[in-house]
């Protein structure tokens, strides 16, 4: 195993330049798409995903490999009920719901239920599910914040 | 200080395929944040490259770029729930986060509505920015 130590990266035109600092900051922590069609979620393909366990109809808890070092880290999310041989009918998205800790994340599948409440939605496990998290790893080496 | 002036990264035994920096550059963000807007926790509880949030109204965020990302064409994307930190602790709402008001390379605003349309503060906001530049 070769480790480069260096501050900033430059490219050779100087147009592109980034700091190791910036690198680890703001570097995409962890990914997951997922199927839920058969009522459990499956993994397509994840970065950083140890599991997801099924815990209600379109929900998920999600436990990260190499952790956040707190509970505090961005999430993004969506959702749709037919990717590839139909179209996604009504509005659906993709929100945190349950745990959230520096190694666990809950999410859930919705759909606005079209009730004139203004909380409620149908959970629903659906085929096309992708979250992304951004954030700061635990042991990570912070310049930027101390705490 | 030390700068490494490369192109292309790509490990030793060339099996990860290489990596431009601009790709690098475009593929981590430029800022990020996560913040609380409810109870007594009206506060960022963590950022990078986001120095001020201002509270704009109701559901209505301003956030204020450490560094300017340098150019507008910067995608945003956003997430609302109460969050575990709310003594509720529901998060069973549907939020809508959305693009609202004048947007620039130093800052950007985003409104969180539930779906009766109503501007709403959470406890677990979170924002991050990508871009190219």
């Amino acid at each position: 195993m070769s480790t480069l130590i260096v501050n900033t990266l430059k490219s050779s035109t100087g147009i592109n330049t980034m700091t190791v600092n910036d690198l680890n900051l703001g570097g995409v922590k962890a990914w997951v798409r997922w199927n839920s069609s058969s009522g459990s979620p499956v993994i397509i393909d994840d970065y950083n995903i140890i599991s997801g366990s099924d815990d209600a109809v379109g929900h998920v808890t999600w436990t990260f490999e190499k952790p956040f070092r707190n509970a505090y880290y961005t999430f993004s999310g969506m959702t749709g009920n037919d990717p590839q041989t139909g179209t996604t009918a009504g509005a659906h998205g993709m929100i945190h719901n349950g745990v959230q800790t520096a190694s666990q994340f809950g999410t859930r599948a919705v759909q606005d239920s079209s009730d004139s409440s203004s909380v409620n939605f149908i959970a629903e496990d659906n085929s096309y599910n992708g979250c992304a998290w951004v954030g700061i790893s635990t042991g990570s080496y912070i310049m930027y914040k101390s705490t | 200080m030390s700068i490494l002036n490369v192109d292309t990264l790509q490990n030793r035994a060339g099996i990860s395929t290489a990596v431009s920096l601009s790709d690098l550059y475009g593929g981590v963000a430029a800022a990020w944040v996560v913040f609380s807007t409810n109870n007594t926790n009206n506060c960022i509880n963590e950022s990078f490259n986001v120095i001020t949030l201002v509270d704009e109204g109701s559901g209505l965020f301003r956030a204020i770029f450490e560094r300017s990302i340098g150019i507008k064409q910067y995608v945003c994307l956003a997430s609302s729930a109460n969050g575990a930190t709310d003594s509720s602790n529901t998060t069973g709402h549907l939020r809508y986060c959305m693009q609202n008001g004048v947007f620039t390379p130093s800052d950007f605003r985003i409104h969180v509505r539930n779906r009766g349309n109503t501007g709403i503060d959470d406890n677990y906001v979170t924002m991050m920015f990508f871009a190219k530049t």
